[in-house]
């Protein structure tokens, strides 16, 4: 249902979609259910000329059962949603596939970097590919992401994946997903990082494997060399120090 | 006489603060509408750039004020399409593209421009470690052939005036140039020209010398 206003592009984003539905019925059946009572007695029991209000202790069991009752239902329901959740939380977090290619995710004041392992799959090779702002993956491709800060707390989320992580300075995050979905879709930071944090969007490009071959032979022509800078590479060493001969494009 | 129900009451309360809400955000979008002035728009730079456009070194923001409006409009507008600032190694340049695309349109770029080009210039004070300005003098020879013998610069061939600019932002700013991080981008003519120039003019332990020299200059 969540589907028809966010497409699913990810393996966990249905399952996720459907723990998101569980909650939102059990609650609003129960919602609905409390408001039409809540309000049916407020008009049932309103105000007339001639009877006075009565005052009820709840002391007697006859009165207590409703409020017991109910508070029964609030834990076999909470039951059923945390089993839901610790399902949900074991295939995304605990349970992850044997990753195919390894992508690192870089975060900081207001944009996202992304280096892509390149032909060999792995990070920190000489062929490694650096992008700004715009990640390309393939689809049905299990990647395993590891994430950086550079400075504040950010949170790295791609919202048809149904994936948001936190991203702090000084760890490295790691995580995966498997596109299931060709197309572009948006990356956004979801922790407030300061005056642009707004302004800190970013694409994921997912591909069929023809076309992410395409994509990384035309940025290994143009793209910068990963130069082994990583997330954890100091601020004052990236930019300031002399980096002579170094190819430098810019994506 | 029949009082009306308490539940009418809190029924009419409800709805009339709803229409007074909806009225009021009609009002305000109203507002939005029409367009921020220039000094409107520099509120979302002052944090870094100064509200003088005098520049922090803690937050490697130089120092806008005294720059050519032809300058600061291209600049932004290379900030907005990715030709500066989008090279992963530029972490200050990947900041202040962020910040530059809040410029939504020309119009907005053509009035902050406006405000920050009025600003009176202000003194830098120098902040490199004991270099040597003198020195740095012989090396400006080349730079002089494009932005003048006093730094003035020239717009006919895109030189931007760079006397009394930050020692740090100078100095910066030739390293960038040199590995690429600014001047490498596709298209880039006037910064590949760039390149190349520091590249042939400027050794990398002498860097520091010229932009001591350059903050200097009088313009």
């Amino acid at each position: 249902m969540i589907s028809w206003l966010l497409p699913q592009a990810s393996t966990f984003a249905s399952t996720i979609d459907g723990l998101v539905l569980l909650i939102a019925v059990i609650v609003g059946v129960w919602l609905i259910l409390a408001e039409v009572v809540l309000f049916g007695f407020i008009w049932k029991y309103r105000a007339r000329d001639g009877i006075r209000g009565q005052y009820v202790s709840g002391e007697d069991r006859s009165q207590k059962k409703w409020v017991s009752y109910p508070h029964y239902a609030v834990v076999v329901f909470d039951i059923i949603i945390i089993v839901a959740a610790l399902r949900v939380w074991n295939e995304v977090k605990v349970a992850a596939p044997p990753g195919e290619e390894q992508i690192r995710i870089i975060a900081q004041q207001w944009s996202w970097t992304f280096v892509h392992a390149g032909p060999d799959g792995k990070l920190d090779t000489p062929d490694d590919i650096r992008t700004v702002d715009d990640m390309y993956v393939q689809r049905d491709r299990v990647y395993t992401f590891e994430l950086h800060a550079r400075d504040v707390v950010h949170s790295f989320s791609v919202p048809a994946f149904r994936l948001k992580q936190d991203a702090i300075p000084g760890r490295v995050i790691h995580g995966w997903f498997r596109p299931t979905r060709e197309g572009t879709f948006d990356v956004q930071c979801v922790e407030m990082c300061g005056v642009g944090h707004g302004l800190m969007a970013g694409r994921i490009h997912i591909g069929s494997a023809a076309q992410y071959a395409a994509w990384m032979t035309e940025f290994r022509t143009t793209a910068a060399t990963a130069n082994r800078i990583t997330g954890s590479t100091p601020v004052a060493d990236v930019a300031a120090h002399d980096h002579v001969g170094t190819a430098g494009g810019t994506r | 006489m029949n009082q009306m129900p308490r539940g009418y009451v809190g029924v009419a309360l409800t709805a009339v603060t709803l229409a007074c809400g909806l009225l009021a955000a009609g009002c305000a979008r109203g507002e939005a509408h029409t367009s921020p002035t220039g000094e409107q728009l520099y509120a979302a730079c002052e944090h870094c750039h100064g509200t003088g456009g005098e520049g922090k070194v803690e937050l490697s923001a130089p120092k806008l004020a005294g720059l050519p409006a032809w300058y600061l409009t291209r600049q932004l507008q290379r900030f907005k399409d990715g030709t500066r600032g989008k090279h992963p190694d530029d972490e200050k340049g990947l900041r202040m593209r962020a910040m530059a695309r809040q410029m939504m349109s020309d119009a907005e770029v053509d009035a902050v421009v406006a405000y920050v080009a009025a600003m009176p210039d202000v003194e830098v004070i120098p902040t490199l470690p004991e270099p040597d300005p003198a020195a740095g003098g012989a090396d400006f020879a080349a730079c002089a052939v494009c932005h003048g013998e006093k730094g003035e610069g020239n717009e006919s061939i895109m030189a931007p005036r760079i006397a009394r600019l930050n020692d740090w932002y100078v100095a910066s700013q030739i390293r960038k140039y040199r590995s690429g991080i600014r001047g490498g981008a596709e298209g880039d003519d006037v910064g590949a020209a760039m390149r190349e120039m520091v590249n042939k003019a400027v050794a990398p332990e002498r860097i520091d010398n010229l932009a001591a020299y350059i903050q200097r200059l009088p313009g």
